[in-house]
């Protein structure tokens, strides 16, 4: 009853409640397309730094992430990993082991960071073999092979099939150095990996290093795969390992990460806080109007006795099926920008731009989800019931007599 | 005169109704000056950094470099490049050399990957950035000297007045000299703190063989805004020399491309902005022009032209423009001000400084008055009330006394 009399007031007055919705539909569906594109930047910046980087929990040596000093290793390394993928609350685990260098060609040398990986264990993990960009993904045996990231490859003039010196300071003291082919060029978004970064077989490193069976680092996901469980995670590996291994979840290893994250949140807010909010003035007005020009006849309705609290509700109706009706066109067009976004991405610049050491492609693509559906609708209905409430309280305030008397 | 003591009295009729259409419109308008400005401030510090760290507003490069990104290309005989440029241009500057290498650093207790910058000590105290970064310890002096980002020092586990070995390739041949840290650089991005160290141009000349060769030339002008005309001196003054010579904008192709594509989006979003407001507007005026249509009708019918009430209409939409615009103004250059006097901090939320673009920003961001691009803005919001107000405007234009009193 009473939304047939809401919607039915809503249209006595076309063209002003089809341009208010539009107004609103206008900001749903802007809304819906930023945050489609935010959440696409966010996917990339969880692809890279986490996915990729941090994992959801990681086990070092304990004196390790200070002094990042190749000495300090978690050893055992293969009983290690085994036990963990044992494990029923780990997903993925794979162990990485780090030696800084000079990496160099036949002309030219840079120094940079061989990252050791069992190669299957790190496909697994981050689906490196996806990002090779040239040749082909390390063998699954040590056979010397090496894979660069492509501007550093690019950087020091090689290409597929060259010999690579990687010269590096070994754990005895001396500086060992190797010969090994270069079998392929990793493109990963992870600007210090494609800029000064290889991949070797974990064997190679270990050998090159003078690091038997030793990592510096395993990175974990949570069985689940939501990274939301890494704190259970982490306090649940902490109780079996002792004093000398360091475990953390990703938040704890890059405080800048985490709350670099948290900001996707607060962008989405900011927009749907600024942009309905700017089209809840819009709703106000109209709603202030609405009640104005119909004071006599809410007169009326009050001397045949409506109470004061269902003239708010009715306001508040109309302006509940505004909202519904604008979120609808809104939605419609939303979804087609959403669509597009996903679909054909957006080409944001020629090349690419490189953000907190992370890689954005020129064409980024949008990311939908369904939390982020829910706040528009929700903050839709919200903007459109706050911008009503005032004119409704009006309302309920007239006196039926003196809001008869008046024209 | 009077159709404007006329419009003026028509906004206060309903003075409730002009109150929400002028808070609508001076919430977008305080909100994009405020956006404007803390563009403006970021973006002005991300360009000093730039210069002050990578270049210059004038750079000058072996011919290639900036394509190639290849540190073997060098300006060959830097010392006569960089008088030559001196001469060249007659606006005040100082022109100074800098040289990036790549390259490895080995202490007692461990390697690292190192991005390490040459500078001249005395000039970039000046007018470059990495003093500004110094932490701990003492600025360059000689050639032996070595400043080490704060986490590259945790790498290597040294500690001020520590010896260390670079190693760096050049010519096929590996080069080597011992350096003793002398301070550490702290620019709160973590990246760039764990892989960057300063050295002297001159270590770095004698890490080349001892040849005059620098990675770059630049220049940094005391009058920003004097660049272009800067630039075409220097490109005249060295045309029989092998360099390229760039504007700040080419040399920093990462960051602009980043400022351009923040701009762009933050443009974007107050443009749509604008657009919901302008509709809000719309409504307003058509709501208060039909409701006089009788008012309208009278008079017409005692001989007011219909362009005469056209223009009343205008006019208020212009009025309400002006005021509501103005008052937008006003306000958003006041919360602008203590955002520009004592800075926002982001800290919280993005770590003390992050890079963008290659370049290191620092969160604690402090707004900038772009009066300008303000006006500019402030005119699009007037334009866009007034534009609200036209289609009415017309529609009253239109119509017949007879009708238009018979209006309920």
């Amino acid at each position: 009853m009473l939304f047939t009399i809401a919607w039915r007031n809503l249209w006595r007055q076309k063209r002003r409640s089809l341009v208010t919705s539009m107004a609103l539909a206008l900001g749903v569906a802007f809304s819906m397309a930023v945050i489609c594109f935010n959440d696409g930047f966010y996917s990339v910046m969880n692809r890279v730094m986490i996915e990729q980087r941090l994992g959801h929990v990681q086990m070092h040596h304990a004196d390790y992430p200070g002094r990042r000093s190749m000495h300090d290793t978690l050893g055992d390394a293969a009983a290690r990993i085994e036990a963990l993928q044992s494990n029923e609350s780990v997903g993925q685990v794979t162990g990485r082991l780090r030696g800084q260098g000079l990496i160099g060609g036949d002309t030219k040398a840079e120094g940079g960071e061989v990252i050791g990986i069992v190669p299957e264990l790190e496909n697994a993990f981050t689906g490196l073999s996806q990002m090779v960009v040239e040749g082909r993904f390390l063998g699954a045996d040590s056979a010397q092979e090496i894979l660069l990231g492509k501007i550093l490859a690019a950087t020091i003039d090689v290409e597929v099939g060259d010999s690579i010196v990687v010269l590096t300071q070994s754990s005895d003291g001396s500086m060992g150095n190797n010969l090994y082919t270069l079998v392929g060029l990793v493109s990963t978004g992870n600007l210090s990996v494609d800029r000064y970064g290889g991949y070797m077989h974990l064997a190679d490193l270990q050998d090159l290093l003078v690091l038997e069976d030793s990592l510096h680092e395993i990175t974990l996901t949570a069985a689940s795969g939501q990274k939301d469980e890494a704190g259970e995670l982490a306090a649940g590996l902490k109780a079996e390992d002792g004093d000398d291994v360091l475990v953390r979840t990703w938040e704890e290893i890059d405080p800048q990460v985490a709350e670099m994250m948290k900001m996707q949140a607060f962008a989405a807010g900011m927009i749907l806080f600024f942009v309905l909010g700017a089209a809840g003035f819009v709703v106000l007005n109209t709603m202030l109007m609405a009640v104005y020009e119909r004071t006599r006849e809410i007169g009326v309705l009050m001397s045949l006795g409506m109470r004061p609290n269902k003239v708010v509700q009715l306001v508040l109706t109309e302006a509940f099926c505004l909202s519904i009706f604008s979120l609808v066109i809104g939605m419609s067009i939303g979804g087609l920008m959403d669509w597009y976004l996903v679909t054909q991405g957006i080409q944001l610049m020629e090349g690419n731009l490189e953000f907190m050491g992370v890689v954005m492609p020129g064409r980024l693509y949008g990311a939908v989800s369904k939390s982020a559906i829910v706040q528009t609708v929700v903050a839709g209905i919200l903007f459109s019931l706050i911008a009503a409430a005032w004119p409704s309280w009006r309302a309920s305030r007239l006196r039926p007599v003196e809001a008869m008397r008046q024209d | 005169m009077l159709l404007i003591k006329l419009a003026f009295r028509n906004l206060m009729r309903n003075r409730r109704r002009t109150l929400i259409t002028s808070a609508a419109i001076v919430f977008g308008m305080a909100l994009m000056h405020f956006t404007i400005c803390m563009q403006h401030g970021a973006y002005s510090a991300m360009i000093k950094t730039g210069i002050g760290s990578m270049a210059g507003h004038v750079v000058v490069q072996g011919d290639g470099y900036e394509a190639s990104g290849d540190t073997s290309i060098v300006v060959e005989n830097a010392g006569r490049v960089a008088a030559k440029l001196e001469e060249a241009v007659s606006y005040k500057g100082i022109v100074l050399q800098r040289s990036f290498l790549g390259g490895l650093l080995t202490s007692a207790d461990g390697s690292s990957a190192a991005m390490v910058s040459a500078v001249e000590p005395e000039k970039d105290r000046e007018v470059g950035k990495f003093h500004d970064y110094l932490h701990e310890g003492e600025w360059l002096e000689g050639s032996k000297d070595i400043l080490l980002g704060v986490g590259l020092a945790e790498t290597l586990d040294v500690e001020l007045g520590d010896k260390l070995v670079y190693m760096m390739q050049v010519d096929d041949e590996m080069a080597s000299k011992l350096f003793r840290v002398k301070g550490l650089l702290r620019t709160g991005a973590a990246d760039q703190d764990g892989v960057m160290a300063a050295i002297s141009v001159e270590a770095a000349k004698e890490l080349r063989g001892g040849a005059d060769h620098s990675t770059q030339v630049a220049m940094i002008l005391e009058d920003f805004t004097q660049w272009p005309e800067a630039l075409a001196q220097g490109r005249d003054g060295l045309a029989d020399e092998n360099v390229e010579v760039l504007s700040w904008k080419e040399a920093l192709p990462d960051m602009d491309a980043f400022i351009k594509l923040d701009r762009n989006a933050g443009q974007g979003m107050l443009s749509i902005m604008g657009i919901i407001v302008a509709m809000g507007v719309f409504n307003t005026f058509l709501m208060s022009v039909m409701e006089r249509t009788r008012e309208f009708g009278v008079l017409l019918s005692i001989g007011a032209k219909p362009s005469q009430i056209a223009r009343l209409v205008l006019l208020e939409g212009v009025i309400l423009g002006v005021l509501a615009i103005g008052l937008g103004t006003v306000v958003g250059s006041l919360l602008v001000w203590p955002a520009a006097v004592y800075g926002l901090d982001f800290t919280r939320w993005m770590g003390e400084a992050m890079t963008n673009g290659g370049v290191v920003m620092s969160a604690k961001m402090y707004c900038v008055y772009n009066w300008p691009r303000m006006l500019a803005f402030a005119m699009g919001g007037f334009m866009l009330t007034v534009l609200a107000s036209v289609w009415p405007a017309w529609k009253v234009s239109k119509l017949t006394p007879v009708e238009a009193m018979r209006h309920q």
